[in-house]
């Protein structure tokens, strides 16, 4: 019950929240446009080629490497280390996006819609950000170790095996480090709804309840996250049965071509939305009583240190907030 | 008999020798050597015991004091050895990875011992921990002409498979594994001006190079292996107590492989000269070689194949490996001239792609019988590569340290052109997930102008990099633009008589330019020159391609009327003779970008679908070519057949006058929406 209310409720938030799901998307392309526009200006190489026809019809390794013939190491260098920049840059904007996307959605309806966004990315940001950080860092130290683990009992069980085997083993420690490396996802994520939603600022304790959150309830947020990946994988397999179909040579078909990319991406922020919509929902639902998280953070306290001082917050309990909305 | 007479009949005389010399294949070789060994394999201690009666003739005009051995197995002997300083090998390594082999003793057939005249020599690089030449001094020389006779017994360690030869799961590949002699060439030989032995160290990239001869083995291994070899099986015993005993043999040949192991399963085939190539193909075959059908048609050979159980569905793919290089490389070059044909499918990545008379090993992995890994063709391409060996290695006896081209560069064109034939002409090696590749394909994309520091014809030893470019992919594509240039025609005769010319036989790189030259007509030495011994890439691009009216007549002019002066104004078209068109000038600059040159073609399409063929000699650094026309030039092309295909870059060899963006701006989309996809990956993590 709480799952299904909490996709209706993640399905709903990408009616509601139409700008927020533009903005992550207009995130998205300027981000993708900084090393795709050097690209573009390279390729600009093939205009005046017979050859580039082969690259109309279809792709043509061969004229490709030809035409970086001159610059190959060159070219892989700086398209490397722009992707890794990329990767880094995005990283953070994806953390300060996220922020902006979670006040929306636990506190919704507050206008203007601009101020509200970057008011609450920002507020969020360096919470989100150590978030992040420590998120990796265990995932990371755990990860590292079922590998090494993994990694010797597939090597011995590789040595008297079949010639498929390997690959089997391989794929399956990559199943099993994709499950264990999506808890610590989803313990991020219901870190971060936590953080918005209680206004939380110790951001360790944070993430251990969520982490307990998410081990509680593992398969209802599993099922959310599997749900919304299967309507992005319909999204994209669509998209490749129309890929295949238009011959793209064209000069409209390859602006059909670049609008059907733009409505995946589009469609694909719009089900990263509603994913965190119904992850607050569920987190609402789902999270401990009050007097459970009293009991929780008495043994807490007696644990750590002494509170950090507490952040001036909203005035209105996040849930309060919600219902009202309703 | 009258002058002319005689001037007729030594012209008769002289063009039947001629025609004797280039017609006819030689079925034997003038054998030098002649081993018979006798081996014990013991897979507990993964060693060979062997005792070998080789007999030695001089060939040559030199009284000759020594003989010279290949010990091939102890560059796995040590950290020290030639092979293993420049592949390394770390403290800690296990034992299972060395390998060596001992000489036990060695006498002379009257009995006398030759041991107190044995020692390790240093040829290439004066290592002195190096002991894969060994050098026996004999008591009395060998006179021209006549032989030695020696008896020798050995012992050798097999290492882990490696570079061919070991153990592998309880399978043993046995390659280069007895005491082997070197060549001695007289003078002559391969362009010597001195006799003397040619006997190289093992080097990580060198292969090998031995005499013809006879050779008989007996082989004995546990019953219950099953056993695959050079040559033919004569007999085999069993001893009641768990040994056979097999004897091979075979003649005309210059090595000795073998393989064991109890998980084979042996599959027979046979190809066949009448039922696998048609009538047709004969006819075809002698016209464009000039010779008659009798010396075209090929012979029945018993195909044996040494499968590993998890692979015996793809038996098919080297079935079909093998009778593509039967068929063609018989066809093309003279007939399979032995009886049997062993495909080996080997256990472990080191063990595969290698040749060795009468026996190769291919490879291929269970992953590529499932789709869509299936439609990568490497078990066909191997099968077809190593089996082409036996042409161009085998029977062409090259240098395979000095001259490594001559049988790499020759057999990776043939094999080149056998996959076209195996699949109607398109040579498609790769068909994977959307992405196609050709043979041509892949050898172009190795060819980098980045690859101008080393020549195809230097030792094998002596490369900074790119052994396998040099010595495999950049003369494919030589001779693959030779062939382009002189026509398919001419370049198989080349072709055939090469391989006549020097069957059983051991060429250098100046006999095949020899035959090449005197085949073709014309000498083909700027071509050599450049593309064998030299390093130089090869690059022309068009910098730049123009097209404009030409400009109304301005100035004084002297004409049969008086002087004449105009002022750029339209002058008046006479109303009785036809209007005179505008004329427009196009101009194209070629130029070449590398060192090395070549010939070319250049094509100027006009906007009217006029075309005309331009023709430059390549020599100068840069040209510039032009035509007037009626009409506009819409594109210029180099080589628009793309016969130059040595050309390290042919997105460079043709010029548009009108951009087109289209091919720039769907990249441009795909890679910007692959970049979403990632950065939504990391919106997603982040």
């Amino acid at each position: 019950m709480c799952t299904a209310q909490a996709v209706k409720e993640g399905l709903q938030d990408i009616a509601t929240n139409k700008r927020t799901i533009l903005l992550v998307w207009l995130t998205n392309l300027i981000l993708a446009l900084t090393v795709a526009l050097p690209l573009f200006s390279w390729l600009g190489k093939m205009s005046r080629t017979v050859e580039a026809e082969a690259m109309l019809q279809g792709f043509s390794l061969p004229l490709l490497v030809d035409l970086a013939q001159y610059d190959f190491g060159s070219i892989l260098m700086i398209v490397g280390t722009l992707v890794f920049w990329l990767a880094v840059c995005a990283s953070l904007v994806s953390t300060f996006v996220s922020g902006g996307v979670l006040s929306v959605l636990v506190f919704p309806g507050r206008e203007p819609f601009a101020q509200h966004f970057f008011a609450g990315a920002g507020r969020y940001f360096l919470r989100f950000l150590r978030l992040l950080v420590l998120g990796v860092l265990c995932g990371g130290v755990v990860l590292v170790g079922i590998n090494l683990l993994l990694g010797f009992l597939v090597a011995r069980l590789s040595q008297e095996a079949s010639e498929m085997a390997p690959l089997f083993l391989g794929l399956g420690q990559g199943v099993l480090n994709l499950l264990i490396g999506t808890v610590f996802l989803l313990a991020l994520h219901y870190a971060r709804i936590d953080t918005v939603v209680e206004d939380r600022t110790e951001m360790g304790r944070t993430y251990l309840s969520s982490m307990r959150f998410v081990l509680r309830n593992i398969l209802r947020v599993f099922a959310l996250i599997a749900f919304f990946a299967l309507l992005t994988g319909v999204i994209y397999v669509l998209y490749v049965a129309l890929r295949t179909a238009l011959p793209t040579t064209s000069w409209l078909l390859i602006l059909v071509l670049m609008a059907s990319q733009q409505f995946v991406v589009l469609a694909r922020s719009a089900f990263q939305v509603g994913l965190y919509g119904a992850e607050v929902e569920l987190f609402l639902l789902r999270r401990p009583k009050a007097a459970d998280r009293e009991t929780v953070a008495v043994l807490e306290d007696a644990l750590a240190g002494p509170p950090a001082p507490v952040l001036a917050s909203e005035l209105e309990p996040a849930e309060q907030a919600r219902t009202d909305t309703e | 008999m009258t002058i002319k007479n005689r001037a007729i009949l030594l012209t008769c005389l002289a063009a039947s020798c001629v025609a004797a010399f280039a017609a006819g294949l030689p079925e034997r070789a003038e054998a030098v050597v002649d081993y018979r060994i006798q081996v014990r394999l013991d897979p507990k201690t993964k060693q060979l015991h062997g005792q070998e009666w080789i007999s030695w003739r001089n060939p040559s005009q030199d009284q000759v004091e020594d003989l010279w051995f290949h010990l091939y197995l102890n560059a796995f002997k040590n950290s020290e050895s030639t092979f293993q300083k420049h592949r390394g090998l770390r403290p800690g390594t296990k034992e299972s990875v060395y390998g060596w082999v001992d000489v036990l003793s060695l006498r002379l057939e009257n009995g006398t011992d030759l041991t107190a005249g044995m020692s390790f020599e240093q040829p290439d690089d004066g290592n002195k921990s190096d002991q894969t030449v060994m050098r026996v001094k004999l008591p009395q020389p060998v006179l021209p002409g006549g032989q030695v006779s020696v008896r020798l017994a050995f012992r050798a360690q097999l290492p882990d498979l490696r570079v061919r030869t070991g153990q592998s799961k309880g399978t043993f590949m046995v390659a280069q594994w007895f005491p082997k002699l070197g060549v001695y060439e007289p003078v002559g030989m391969r362009g010597r001006t001195t006799g003397g032995w040619n006997c190289h160290q093992f080097h990580p990239s060198s292969e090998f190079y031995a005499d013809f001869g006879q050779y008989s083995v007996e082989i004995t291994i546990p019953s219950n292996f099953r056993l695959g070899a050079t040559g033919q099986l004569q007999w085999k015993k069993d001893d009641g107590k768990g040994q056979s005993t097999y004897l091979y043999g075979e003649n005309n040949i210059h090595d000795f492989a073998w393989t064991a192991g109890p998980d084979y399963v042996v599959m027979k085939k046979k190809f066949s000269g009448q039922a696998d190539v048609l009538e047709g193909e004969y006819k075809q075959t002698a016209s464009l070689l000039d010779r008659s059908l009798d010396e075209v048609r090929l012979s029945d050979v018993e195909m044996i194949f040494l499968m590993q159980p998890h692979h015996l569905d793809q038996l098919p793919r080297y079935e079909k490996g093998a009778r593509l290089a039967l068929k063609w490389y018989g066809l093309w070059y003279g007939r399979y001239p032995y009886r049997t044909l062993t495909v080996v499918d080997p256990v472990g990545a080191g063990g595969g792609g290698m040749e060795y008379p009468t026996l190769i090993t291919a490879g291929t992995t269970e992953l590529f019988s499932y789709a869509p890994f299936d439609r990568i063709m490497f078990p066909e391409m191997v099968t077809v590569h190593e089996a082409g060996h036996q042409w161009w290695y085998g029977m062409v006896g090259n240098n395979e340290f000095e001259e490594a081209w001559l049988d790499e560069g020759l057999n990776s064109y043939s094999t080149g052109r056998a996959m076209e034939q195996g699949d109607g002409g398109r040579g498609m090696m790769v068909d994977f997930l959307g992405l196609q590749l050709t043979e041509l394909d892949v050898i172009r994309l190795q060819n980098r102008p980045s690859w101008r520091y080393d020549t195809s014809l230097q030792p094998a030893w002596s490369y900074q990099s790119g052994y396998s470019f040099y010595s495999y992919t950049k003369p494919e594509l030589m001779l693959r633009t030779l062939e382009n240039h002189l026509g398919k025609r001419t370049m198989a005769r080349i072709m055939r008589t090469y391989h006549e010319r020097w069957r059983f036989r051991h060429p250098g790189t100046s006999d095949f330019i020899a035959v090449a030259n005197e085949v073709a007509g014309k000498d083909l030495s700027w071509f050599f020159d450049q593309f064998l011994k030299g390093s130089a890439p090869l690059d022309y691009e068009i910098a730049g391609i123009s097209s404009f009216q030409v400009p109304a007549r301005v100035g004084v002019f002297d004409g049969p009327k008086g002087r004449v002066k105009l002022n750029g104004t339209a002058e008046k078209q006479p109303k009785t003779k036809p209007r005179v068109e505008p004329k427009y000038r196009s101009e194209v600059t070629i130029r070449r970008n590398s060192d090395a040159w070549f010939p070319v073609d250049v094509l100027f399409t006009f906007e009217d679908g006029h075309k005309l063929l331009k023709h430059w000699d390549g020599k100068a650094r840069w040209t510039r070519l032009s035509e007037e026309h009626t009409s506009r030039l819409a594109k210029a092309e180099l080589d628009p057949e793309h016969k130059i295909e040595l050309d390290a870059n042919w997105s460079n060899n043709s010029r548009t006058m009108e951009a087109d963006s289209r091919p720039a701006a769907k990249w441009f989309s795909h890679i910007l929406f692959s970049l979403q996809t990632l950065l939504g990956l990391i919106g997603l993590l982040a």
